[in-house]
């Protein structure tokens, strides 16, 4: 095992790469020029103020986003709340806790889920999990706050167990040996070496799970009901951001119904960009202060 | 007299091909045994045979008989019973290339007694200092015990491992050519403290040096192409020309 034995890559795929990444860069700061630009009539002071307030009925002229906003943030930090310490449990669980079988398994499992369309869980949410919601708790339809954050809960599991998982795998054979000739087990090891070493993985998979938690649109629009209110608990209906524009585009509406939803796309990317920006000076500062 | 370390055709191959064969020996309490052997004959899969270590390398499989006598009684370390983490907080080693871990001076010496022994506070501090003493690292590291063990010097990780595999108190400790990347005088140093550990525990050490092996062993193992080849025991009729005999084809 050498370790940094780094072969310089040959000029054509370095070229490639800077390529690539400049087209990148060129299509995500395009998006927002495009999105700024129809976002123009926002700057009007009285469009603004319609927009930005909480009540959204546009057959009498109200087209507040917020509304919109809160269920966004509220659906996507829930459904990671939960999320990232079951990913956790699932990571340890495949890196030594659980049995090797087993631990095989559910990494095999997590790896299928990614490659299941998101409609098909929104499908057997409907018809399972809204209707078990609805007998159990007995409070209102099932489409809820409740419904959306278990089944965007699932829908982030494999992103966030599998960035993790990359990041132990990194770090784990740097440690095995020793660990395992000082005697420590598989889970004192994980415990005490691996996860305190893997802050760049939680890292990750907290942004690209809340990003994907943020973005997604079929989840929310199939089970959070879709009224356009602030909850008072976790059985009422919500509307997301993503959904809102799901909605609006699919029904012919009036102009400012669909400048809503270029604020909303506005909103969507600025949130994103905040929260990765946020994690990192977090991180960037733990890492500096320990 | 109760063998130490009693090795009964041991065989170990990886992916099939044999690395050591046929391997019967044992060693006595209170003795250094010292195992030489060219390079890749084996001496290291030897060692590691001897804690269950081979075991974490894919493609492993290990046949016959290891037994070590430990205070509590004589341990089957192949038996279906025996755990290998129990096994190896009782059996230390040190490796031939210096592996601290990824955490600060210290953490590599406390984190392994709180977890290993379930040692902490001031007794597992007092533990540190004295095994730090012992492989003569502590003055060197004593004011910055917070630093990442990985910014020591090779020389310095290595006398570490071997303090953190002390602070274990381990009752058989296999050295994997302990003085690779020591200057003279802490080999020297190093070569006085094993002398000084033969009447605690058994030692198992790798040697590359023939004065080394001259000072510190009571019983040599030769292996070659992973066969032992050859034995020399301190008390033996005509020790010393035996000894210039058996090892001259070796260094
Ligand atoms: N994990 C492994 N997988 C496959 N082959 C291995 C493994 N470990 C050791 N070997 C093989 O076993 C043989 C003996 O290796 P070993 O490390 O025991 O030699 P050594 O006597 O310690 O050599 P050195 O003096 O260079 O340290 C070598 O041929 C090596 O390739
Ligand atoms: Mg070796």
């Amino acid at each position: 095992m050498s370790a940094g034995s780094h072969i310089s890559s040959p000029i054509p795929a370095r070229i490639v790469i800077a390529v690539s990444a400049w087209i990148s860069a060129a299509v995500v700061l395009s998006i927002f020029l495009f999105l700024a630009w129809f976002c123009r009539p926002l700057l009007d002071t009285t469009v603004l103020s319609s927009l930005l307030s909480w009540d959204w009925r546009p057959f009498q002229g109200d087209f507040g986003i917020l509304s919109m906003l809160t269920g966004s943030l509220l659906l996507a930090s829930s459904s990671m709340l939960l999320a990232f310490p079951v990913g956790m449990g699932i990571c340890c669980f495949v890196h030594g806790v659980g049995p090797p079988g087993p631990a095989r398994l559910v990494l095999w499992t997590i790896k299928l889920m990614t490659s299941v369309p998101t409609v098909v869980y929104g499908f057997v949410a409907v018809f399972v999990l809204v209707p078990l919601l609805r007998d159990v708790f007995r409070e209102g339809s099932g489409f809820s706050l409740l419904a959306a954050i278990l089944g965007l809960a699932v829908l982030v599991l494999p992103t966030v167990v599998l960035m993790l998982h990359s990041q132990f795998l990194t770090i784990e054979p740097q440690v095995r040996l020793t660990a395992a000739a000082l005697g420590m087990a598989p889970s004192q090891k994980l415990l005490h070496l691996v996860i305190p070493a893997s802050g760049r993985g939680f890292l990750a998979a907290a942004i690209l799970g809340l990003g994907r938690a943020l973005g997604d649109t079929m989840i929310p629009l199939m089970l959070a009901g879709n009224a356009a209110q602030l909850p008072g608990s976790v059985f009422d209906s919500i509307r997301t951001m993503t959904a809102h524009i799901a909605l609006v585009v699919a029904t012919d509406s009036r102009s400012l119904a669909y400048l809503s939803l270029f604020a909303c796309g506005l909103l969507l990317f600025m949130t994103t960009a905040l929260i990765n920006l946020g994690l990192r000076m977090l991180a960037g500062n733990r890492e500096n202060g320990s | 007299m109760t063998a130490a370390v009693s090795i009964k055709n041991l065989r170990v191959t990886f992916n099939g091909a044999a690395v050591l064969e046929d391997i019967t020996c044992k060693t006595r309490c209170g003795e250094l045994t010292v195992i030489v052997g060219r390079s890749g004959s084996g001496k290291s899969t030897l060692l590691r045979a001897v804690n269950r270590l081979n075991e974490c390398f894919p493609g492993c499989s290990t046949t016959g008989v290891v037994r070590l006598s430990l205070h509590d009684g004589q341990l089957a370390v192949y038996a279906d019973g025996t755990c290998p983490e129990r096994l190896r907080g009782r059996v230390g080693m040190v490796f031939q290339s210096p592996n601290v871990l990824p955490l600060s001076i210290e953490r590599n010496m406390l984190l392994p007694q709180r977890l290993v022994r379930g040692i902490t506070g001031r007794a597992a501090e007092e533990i540190m200092r004295r095994m730090l003493r012992r492989v003569g690292l502590f003055d060197e590291v004593c004011d910055r015990m917070d630093a990442q063990a990985a910014t020591l010097s090779g020389g310095q990780q290595q006398r570490l491992c071997l303090a953190r595999a002390l602070a274990l108190e381990p009752e058989v400790l296999l050295l994997d050519e302990p003085t690779a990347s020591v200057d003279y005088q802490s080999a020297r140093r190093i070569e006085d403290l094993l002398l000084s550990l033969k009447d605690e525990l058994s030692l198992l050490v790798v040697s590359h040096s023939l004065p080394q092996t001259r000072r510190l062993a009571d019983r040599v193992l030769l292996i070659r192409e992973g066969r032992l080849t050859g034995q020399w025991h301190r008390g033996q009729a005509n020790a010393d020309a035996a000894f210039e005999k058996m090892l001259s084809t070796t260094f």
